[in-house]
């Protein structure tokens, strides 16, 4: 199989899993409204989720290269930063990818 | 006296594009830099479109690129898929009752039920003598464009600006950092984000790199935990 036919195979795939978590209210709460335990538990899942993904993000940088963990870490850092600074996603996202890649290509 | 009114001039059409102009800005943006990145992973411009016309998801599509660069397997692209996407299943609660009878437009604006859709059709107020299922339609229908013809064009300037492919992987890791700040400068979330470390601690040392669903089983159970805790105490 393909890079392409298994990245048409996965989009087909995450776009299942995409639509059903955007029924999935309008399906299981049809009759009963969702409990305050339920609630709180989904108010409080992308603070949990999210720094988990980052950290499963991580997992792929080579920790004993010592300039490849400054390359990764100070281009966090410019993300985390950038953001605190702009709240604008894309400056982040790009600021930050901008830098790893020249920092890549320049060190 | 009734005329006869083009798609263009109705007023659920005007009504729903006036709201939509910040989403138009946003989309165009985002879904350029999402086909350019694409683009730059080596994927042909038809898979873009593809994906920002079936998924209709800026964080997962985003998220789908690192993973394809990657080469992840379906299990991960499907559990990420799904953790990135979970805070949909909240927003329809709050629709319920918008939704109600709407018959087919229901399906479509479900499907299409993107963040800023959403914060479009809890926000946008009624007028008199305009079909709110209409505006609604209208609404999330521009949306889907603007995304899809984002794409088009960051698929087109990708043929003229080409990224080393293994960098692009960092997109990945830093879009999870800024959905984190942005979760983190909401407030009020400073002891989740304490379970999350210990979940993240305790699910590298049961499974090293293969934290994801460790840590989230961990991290969900403590929620849970401290949560009958915390109520328990209020009976008291």
């Amino acid at each position: 199989m393909t890079d392409l036919t298994s990245a048409v195979i996965g989009v087909g795939v995450m776009t299942i899993i995409t639509f059903a978590t955007r029924a999935f209210p309008f399906v299981v709460f049809r009759r009963h409204k969702p409990g305050p335990r339920f609630m709180r538990i989904q108010a409080a899942m992308p603070a949990l989720v999210m720094p988990i993904l980052l950290a499963y993000a991580l997992k792929d940088t080579p920790w004993t290269q010592g300039h490849e963990v400054l390359r990764t870490v100070l281009a966090l850092g410019l993300v985390i930063g950038l953001h605190i600074w702009k709240r604008n996603p894309l400056l982040s996202i790009f600021g930050g990818t901008l830098f790893f890649i020249v920092y890549g290509m320049m060190v | 006296m009734k005329e006869k009114n083009s798609v263009g001039r109705s007023p659920e059409f005007r009504a729903a594009f006036t709201a939509s102009i910040p989403v138009l800005l946003g989309y165009l943006a985002i879904g350029m830099a999402f086909g350019l990145m694409l683009n730059s992973a080596g994927y042909p411009w038809w898979l873009a479109i593809l994906m920002s016309t079936f998924m209709l998801a800026g964080a997962g599509q985003y998220m789908a690129v690192g993973m394809f660069t990657r080469g992840a397997n379906l299990g991960e692209l499907a559990l990420m898929t799904f953790l990135v996407n979970a805070r949909h299943m909240v927003y329809g609660i709050s629709l319920l009752e918008k939704f109600r009878g709407l018959g087919a437009k229901k399906l479509y604006l479900m499907f299409a039920l993107t963040d800023e859709t959403y914060a479009l059709l809890t926000t946008v107020r009624h007028q008199e003598g305009i079909k709110r299922s209409k505006v609604y339609f209208w609404i999330a229908l521009l949306d889907h464009v603007y995304w899809v013809v984002g794409t088009l064009i960051g698929v087109i300037a990708g043929t003229f600006l080409p990224i080393p492919t293994e960098d692009l992987g960092f997109t990945l890791t830093a879009l999870f950092a800024v959905l984190a700040v942005e979760r983190w400068m909401s407030g009020q979330q400073e002891r989740t984000f304490f379970i999350a470390l210990v979940a993240i601690v305790a699910g590298s040392l049961i499974a090293g790199t293969n934290l994801l669903l460790p840590s989230i089983g961990i991290g969900l159970a403590l929620l849970i935990i401290l949560d009958f805790t915390k109520t328990k105490e209020q009976d008291l």
